[in-house]
């Protein structure tokens, strides 16, 4: 400080700023200052509002009866699920889970549309800062022989099958390929879920084991894509031309690819998310037709499987 | 009579090096100085992988070797030991922000997301840099966080732990304290942004 000089006030330093700025624009002051206490007021009230979500972990569904689901459950084992609105989507607070604060959101059934899996995982991943996503609702297994509707398929990866680059087939190669066509995936069309995750799912699903629940729980890749499958040679084929993978594919669903972008909006090296469905259907025609009877069981199955994993205690104890 | 030679008894022989160290060690002995530079560019709301380019320079002070390679943990701790320091402050301040990523990941995966953020803006909110500014920054960015139930103790202590050895390494690079704190502030501040999305929530209009 110059000696006899008396420092300015925080006010005169904003008025300092203000009309700085106001010269900048070209406009009057008072315009200036207008513009600068709504945009001020707007940041307040997202800041407060996000804070009202904030959460470690952000559950997510598609459709009406995975969210009421999930409601169920969430009410028989003692937790809230209330409604907080927000500018751009509904989160449901389920408040601490174990030792983690949860809220639900509900997306549109794929990943595509403005308001799909996609969009709104990155949205509530930027508002509550939760650090993981976990998918839950229904899915097609793949091989009714084993399992079961109500199993539970959780991710260890997903597999992006719409990823692929499909060409024909040299007329000389035919007998090595099945088809006039060939496809081939990238590397990248294989995406690793957490591992921290899919680990506590293993754990469940020898807990079930052990305590006889009917349901079992498979820890595999899952396929994610854009195409609704109702056809047996369909999603005979698709798995017929995928890759060999181990752990091997244990189902397959449409939002996985969403939940997938926005994780790896971030941080590719440490997926914040896991998928974790119940069997609903097995992507053919005769399980398709009867799916309206199965999927809230399925659904509940799923619902269930993450709140009980989310109260497991961690390791160490 | 023990056997003069027996696989389940013999003590294991070091753990084979990586080619690029070996390559690395040899272009070093023939240098007068050594650098890394960390690049990570933001794409939108991601980052594309974070390289690391390593150059070394000759008596004349040219760069007589240089390689660039994806970050890799094991290869920036052999720069580490080696002394090799970042090209300015805020690349060492990434630098030890993806170390402290590392470090913490086998941490978040024994504990669980929520415990693990619960106990480490806890720890740091009562921790010696509290009031450091770009520290500060960013915690009052996080929500507010209850402290989670159960014991934290265990939690705290492997946290506590993993932070020591980052300023161990620190102390080994820069000699002067407050340097390697600046450091080391700035890299946790960084770590906490990238953990928490306080970039990216600023990009979408979240705060």
């Amino acid at each position: 400080m110059i000696w006899g000089r008396v420092p300015p006030s925080p006010d005169e330093i904003l008025e300092q700023r203000l009309r700085a700025e106001a010269e900048r624009r070209d406009e009057p002051i008072e315009f200036v200052r207008d513009a600068v206490l709504r945009r001020g007021l707007d940041a307040a009230r997202s800041d407060r509002e996000a804070r009202a979500v904030a959460s470690d972990i952000v559950l997510v569904t598609a459709t009406p009866t995975e969210h009421e689901q999930l409601e169920q459950a969430a009410e028989e084992l003692g937790f809230s699920f209330e409604k907080i609105p927000r500018r751009y989507l509904d989160y449901y607070r389920l408040g601490l889970v174990g030792t983690n604060r949860v809220v639900a959101i509900r997306v549109s059934m794929g990943a595509f549309s403005p308001d799909g899996a996609a969009a709104r995982c990155i949205q509530a991943r930027a508002e509550t800062q939760a650090t993981t996503i976990i998918l839950i609702g229904t899915a097609f297994g793949i091989a009714p022989e084993q399992q079961h509707i109500g199993d539970v398929i959780v991710s260890e990866s997903v597999f992006l099958y719409d990823d692929r680059t499909v060409v024909d087939v040299d007329e000389t190669k035919m007998s090595q390929v099945a088809g006039k066509y060939d496809v081939r995936y990238a590397p990248s069309a294989r995406k690793s879920a957490s591992r921290t995750w899919h680990d506590r799912f293993r754990r469940l699903g020898e807990q079930y084991i052990r305590d006889g629940v009917g349901e079992k729980v498979y820890v595999g890749v899952i396929l994610s894509g854009g195409a609704r499958i109702e056809s047996a040679a369909f999603r005979d084929e698709l798995l017929a031309r995928l890759p060999s993978m181990d752990p091997p594919v244990v189902g397959g669903e449409m939002e996985g690819m969403g939940a997938v972008s926005a994780a790896l909006a971030t941080d590719p090296e440490d997926p914040g998310w896991v998928i974790v469905k119940g069997i609903s259907d097995f992507a053919d025609a005769s399980s398709r037709s009867r799916i309206k009877d199965k999927r809230a069981g399925a659904a509940r199955a799923s619902a269930m499987a993450v709140l009980h994993v989310l109260q497991l205690p961690p390791r160490s104890e | 009579m023990p056997s003069a030679s027996n696989k389940y008894f013999d003590e294991p022989g070091s753990a084979p090096e990586h080619p690029r160290i070996r390559a690395w060690r040899s272009y070093k002995n023939n240098s007068s100085r050594v650098e890394l530079e960390i690049r990570r560019r933001r794409e939108g709301l991601s980052y594309l992988p974070t390289s690391m380019f390593v150059m070394f320079y000759g008596a004349d002070g040219a760069i007589s070797h240089h390689d660039e390679t994806e970050w890799d943990l094991e290869l920036d701790s052999w720069l580490v030991t080696e002394h090799v320091k970042a090209t300015d402050e805020d690349n060492e301040k990434l630098r030890f922000s993806l170390r402290l990523k590392a470090a913490f990941r086998p941490i978040v995966i024994r504990f669980g997301d929520g415990f693990f953020n619960s106990v480490l803006i806890y720890l740091l909110r009562g921790g010696p840099f509290a009031n450091h500014q770009a520290l500060a920054q960013v915690l009052g960015e996080i929500h507010k966080y209850e402290a989670a139930g159960g014991s934290k103790i265990d939690c705290e202590e492997l946290i506590d732990y993993e932070i020591k050895v980052v300023a161990r390494e620190l102390m080994g690079l820069y000699a002067n304290r407050a340097v390697a704190e600046e450091i080391l502030a700035g890299a946790i501040a960084q770590y906490l942004d990238d953990r928490f999305r306080i970039t990216e929530g600023r990009l979408l209009g979240f705060r």
